[in-house]
This record gives C-alpha cells, structure tokens and sequence, in this order.
C-alpha cells in the first residue's frame, strides 16, 4: 500500500541510488544540534528560575537529549530517504513529517555538479546538485552519494546523446 | 523608413550621455545626498563632487564609445571604457525586446531599448537611447532577420503582418482599472513609511503635523460634546471620504501607467505597454511565455472584469514591468474577452471549457478546520478577559465553514492534452495555466494531517515564477488521483516538448 502505483509506474529498471551509511551520522548530528537549540533555550532558564537542577547538568541535558531526539529522527529521514535515477529524471523521496516526492526530468536538467565536504571527501562520498530553470526547485542535492557513483551520474544525466537515452 | 543602418557601425544618439548620467546618479544620489546634508566637513562633498563629475565624464566616454552594426544573422555591440568588450549576438538569441521612454526621452525623442537572451539576469544589449526612428528601423530590421533566420513553425509569413492589435484598454476600462487596483492605499502606504523614516536626527518630528491636526479635530468634537449618532455618521463620512480619495488616486495611477494600454501580435512576438509619462513597452516571443495568471477579485467580479498577466522567461527577477517586461497582457478586460485573449495567443479553450476536476469531497473540513480553532480560541480568551460579549466571536464559525466551502465549491484543477490550469477562491478568485511542455519539475506532497485524512497535494515549478505569487499547487486531493496526476505531470514534462 505504501508503494504507490503510479510512481512504480514512472519508474524504470534504473532502481534505487545508495546512501552511504555515514550519511546517518551526519544528519543525527545535524538535527541534533537542530534540537538542542530550542531545548538549550527552555532547560537552561528552567534550571535557572526554580533551581530544580544545577546548570551544567540541564546544558548536559540538553544536549543528550537533542542528540537522542536528532538520531531518531535521521533514522525516521534515512528510512524514508529514497533517491532514484529513471531512465528519465530522477525521484527523490524524502521528509518525516511533512513528505515530497520531487521528479525532475532529466530533461530539464541545466547542469549539474559534485560536491564534497571535509567529511565527504574522508568517507569518500559526495552529494550531487541538480539545477534546473525552474523556480522553487532551481537546485536539488542528492546528498551521501558514493563518490564514484555521483560523478558517473553528473555525467550521465547530462549526456542526451540517443543511446543514452534509450529513446 | 529611416536609414538603413545595416553594414555600417552606429552610435548612440548625442545626448546618450545625459540618460547614462543620470542612471549612474540615481543608484549613487542617496549616499551622495546623505553625504552633502550630514557629511561633517567639506572633505565629504568636496570628494562627492568629484565623484559627480567622474561620473559625467564616464557617462559621456561610455556613451560615445558605444558602438552597434547590424550584420549577417548577428548583432555586435562594442561598448566599454577601460575594458572594451566585442558581443556578437545572434539575432536567433533575443528573446525579448523592451522599450522604455519616460518624459524627458520624449523631450528628446529617443527612447531606450533593451535587448534580452533566454537566460541570464542581464540583458545582452542596453541601448540608452537611439533617436525613436532609428529605434523603430532596429526593431523591424531585427524581427525581419530573425523571422529570416529563424524558420518559425507556420510564421514565416505572419512575421511581415505588423501589429495586429489584440487588446487596447480605453479610457473608462482604466478608469474602472484603477477602481479596481487600489494602488493608491500601497502609495499612500509607502509614502506614510517613508514619512516616518525620514529625518533621522528627529525620528517623528515630521508626524507632529498630521498628529496635531487629529488632536486638534477630536479636540473640537470633545468640546462640542456631539451625540454618539453624530459622532458615528462623522466618522463614517470621514472614512467614505478617505476611501474615495485613495481610489480616485488609483485611477490617477492606472492613467499614469497604462494610459492608452495596447497588447499587439506581431506573428511570432507578442508585445505589449502603455503610459502617460514613461512608456513602457515589452515584447517577446510567444514561445517563451511561462505560466499564465488571470485574476478575479471580488471588485473584479463586480464590474465582471478580469485581468490577465504573464510570465516570461529570461531576465526574470532583476527587472520588473515598469522597466519594459512583458508582464501584463490584460490589466483589465472582460471574460470573453479573457478568453478571446487566450485563444488568440496560446490557442487555449476557454476558461469555462477547460475540463475542471474538484478537490477531495472532505476538503472543506480541512480548510475549515483552522480557522475554527483560531475563532474558538479567541472567542474563549476574549470570553475570559471582557466576559459575555467574546462569545460573539463564535460567529467566526459558521464563517469559516461557510467560506471553506465557498473555497472548496470554485477551487478545481484541470488538464487536457496541452495544459495544466488550476482555479482557487471564494470571494476572490484567481486562475493559473501553463503548458504541460513548460513544466520543469513536478512534487507530490503529504503533510502529517494530509495523511491522516488519504489526502495529498501536487505541486508545480516552472520557469520565471514570480515567487510572491501563487503558481500551481493543488492542495486536497484523494491520495490516488493525487498520484495518478503526478505520474501523468511527471511523464509529460520528461518528453520535452
């Protein structure tokens, strides 16, 4: 039930693209620090006001807490994460609460182009940019791409040559 | 005809200088106004001076340093002062051209042109400014050469058939234009700001003249010790005549901007302008249209007038209509006329015919569902406060509801072999259409509450969208249909067109 018809239908053969595993790692701490923020700012006026806890404990809180929060939810988002190449754009599914499945044919695809981190180049994975001459969705990463398949797919969804295209 | 500049180099019109100059100082006059007025010491507006006059003798180099010549299937445009650059544009390139003449142009009689390509944010070629004739000759050799050039789909021979007139907006249509706009409240609005910001040594120093007069007016009333009926009746008179004032300066507006307002076909290129002081005309190629809006506001539909804007590729966010782009085609028209409109430039059926699909039969709960709230908890936090009289607020409920279901009965999207249109509204309504081969991405969207309730939203993006407008997104659809529209949206914007 929860595979829709309709986007099997606009899918190939082409299939899923792999997330690296330390992709996860990245977005607990991201959504991590995401979390801590706000309780950061209710735990330690709480600790301040009612002297209930000392502050070191309730920073300490905070951050256990907004890492615990911020891996549960990467884990929820990696699970849901999906990001697949068609033999005419690509799909990516994402999002926990709120969901969006993007196509971006390939098409309309301007140009596109490899990024890598400090992490990314330590974990040897990259995150791949597509821009298109849209609006909203002028520039959408594919994140935790192994570095290999990232450059194999910057160049292959700008190649329109025929047999590419399997048109 | 005039002179046909075709194979020799041409300049500028002698008095170039002068429109470079004073584009140059308006994006400097503020700091050098502020410089002059606060700027302790001569030193300051000894160097603003000479930032001036650098800036007159740039603007005279620059300007007769400009140089253009029409050859074989290109343009070359050779301008600058240190770095001199050599542009060959392709005539096939320009996609739009625009042309601006403000009130000091028409003393000279030259106006403004602006050359621009598909993409990019700056146009290829400024010309500030050719003599209008010679304007005019470029114009039609240009068009003449890209219809050459550029075998057109079927309007190789329309290309010659110059200005057939689509639309012209008289008098009493500008009027009713500028009844509907209100343009004159954002004036009024913008002028107040400004008030306020001004004088920054003395922050409200200039608001003590208006706040004196309030105080002095319900000073008067205090001492008369009116009757509350009076009291209402003058306020109210008060009001009304506040009301009339900003909409008759509205219609003051609309004369200005779209005095004699006229959308022109041109085979292939569709242009479009008007003005009393500065005229603005914008043109571009049909092709190139992005997404259509055509708005219904609840003064609209009481004159049964709509209006119809466009959105157009290349050049986008940088510029606005004011500067020459294409962007009304119809600041005021009737529905048929919306429609002939639509059938003339895109070949589009009409509103009406379109084969419109409602929303999800649950939808108005949804969009009743917040205000709902929102009126419950003010009605309980006034009921709180002040007592019996919050619980009037109540009647925000059957409000929301009944507008939830005004919005769900007219909100309908639509798509046939060639377009995706999609209408939303209840008082107010507004139309959205694009051709399914100006698609560029596609996203189906669940929020937590449309999961819950099997529903799911469709979203499009296109080129040059105006991002303070809404475009596509078809909120409250069952789940399926919802799928099956992307899968079908999806797979058409993939072919490309």
């Amino acid at each position: 039930m929860s595979e829709p018809e309709a986007v099997r239908d606009v899918r190939s053969d082409h299939g899923l693209l792999p997330l690296q595993p330390h992709m996860r790692l990245i977005w607990t701490l991201s959504h991590g620090f995401a979390w801590m923020l706000p309780l950061l700012a209710v735990l330690v006026p709480l600790a301040v006001k009612f002297d209930a806890l000392p502050v070191p404990v309730a920073l300490l809180l905070a951050i256990v807490l907004g890492l615990l929060f911020g891996r549960h939810y990467a884990q929820r988002y990696a699970a849901l994460y999906a990001a697949m190449h068609l033999a005419d754009g690509v799909l990516i599914r994402r999002g926990v609460w709120w969901r969006a499945e993007i196509f971006v044919p390939r098409a309309r695809i301007q140009h596109t182009e490899v990024n890598q981190g400090p992490l990314d180049r330590r974990w040897d994975m990259a995150s791949l940019s597509l821009h298109t001459a849209g609006t909203r969705l002028e520039h959408i990463v594919l994140p935790g791409l192994p570095r290999v398949i990232a450059e194999q797919l910057r160049d292959t969804l700008l190649d329109r040559r025929p047999h590419v295209d399997g048109a | 005809m005039a002179p046909d500049p075709r194979g020799d180099e041409r300049r500028l019109h002698p008095f170039s200088w002068l429109f470079v100059l004073i584009t140059q100082l308006r994006d400097v006059a503020l700091p050098l106004i502020v410089l002059l007025l606060f700027g302790r010491g001569e030193w300051w507006e000894f160097m603003a001076l000479v930032g001036a006059v650098l800036l007159a003798a740039y603007s005279l180099v620059y300007s007769f340093g400009f140089r253009y010549r029409i050859g074989d299937g290109e343009l070359t445009v050779r301008e600058g002062l240190f770095d001199r650059t050599e542009r060959h544009i392709p005539f096939a390139r320009i996609q739009n051209i625009a042309r601006r003449s403000n009130l000091l142009h028409r003393v000279f009689g030259v106006t403004e042109l602006r050359l621009e390509s598909g993409g990019g944010l700056k146009p290829e070629a400024v010309m500030k400014v050719l003599r209008v004739a010679d304007a005019d000759a470029l114009v039609a050799l240009l068009r003449a050469r890209q219809a050459a050039s550029v075998p057109m789909e079927g309007s190789g021979a329309d290309a010659r058939t110059s200005g057939e007139v689509l639309l012209r907006l008289p008098l009493v249509e500008l009027v009713r234009f500028g009844l509907i706009s209100n343009r004159g409240m954002v004036v009024v609005a913008g002028a107040f700001a400004a008030f306020w910001q001004f004088n920054p040594t003395q922050p409200r120093s200039m608001m003590r003249v208006p706040t004196h007069w309030i105080e002095q007016l319900f000073g008067e009333v205090a001492a008369h010790h009116y009757s509350l009926t009076t009291m209402l009746t003058g306020g109210a008179f008060v009001l009304l005549l506040l009301f009339a004032a900003l909409r008759l300066l509205s219609v003051l507006l609309a004369l200005f901007v779209h005095h004699d307002f006229t959308l022109e076909r041109d085979g292939d290129r569709l242009g479009a302008g008007g003005g009393l002081l500065t005229h603005a005309h914008g043109s571009a190629r049909i092709d190139r249209l992005q997404m259509l809006h055509v708005d219904e506001s609840l003064l609209h539909r009481l004159f049964t007038r709509m209006s119809l804007k466009t959105e157009v590729a290349g050049g986008v966010r940088a510029v606005n209509d004011q500067s020459g782009k294409l962007h009304w085609l119809a600041p005021i028209a009737s529905p048929p006329q919306v429609d002939d409109l639509l059938a003339r430039i895109l070949a589009a059926p009409s509103l009406a015919a379109l084969p419109w699909r409602p929303l999800h039969p649950r939808a108005w709960r949804r969009r009743a569902r917040w205000p709902s709230v929102f009126w419950l908890v003010a009605a309980a936090v006034t009921t709180f406060w002040v007592g019996a009289p919050g619980l009037l607020l109540l009647l925000g409920l059957p409000w929301s509801v009944v507008s939830a279901r005004g919005w769900v009965g007219f909100t309908r999207y639509a798509m046939d072999a060639r377009f995706l249109a999609y209408r939303e509204g209840w008082l107010s309504r507004r139309y959205a259409l694009i051709e399914l081969d100006k698609l560029q991405a596609v996203t189906l969207k669940q929020s937590p509450f449309d999961r819950r309730s099997g529903m799911a939203s469709v979203q499009i993006d296109s080129m040059a969208a105006d991002p303070l407008r809404g475009g596509i997104d078809i909120p409250y659809l069952p789940v399926a249909e919802a799928r099956a529209l992307f899968a079908v949206l999806a797979r058409r914007c993939a072919r490309p067109g």
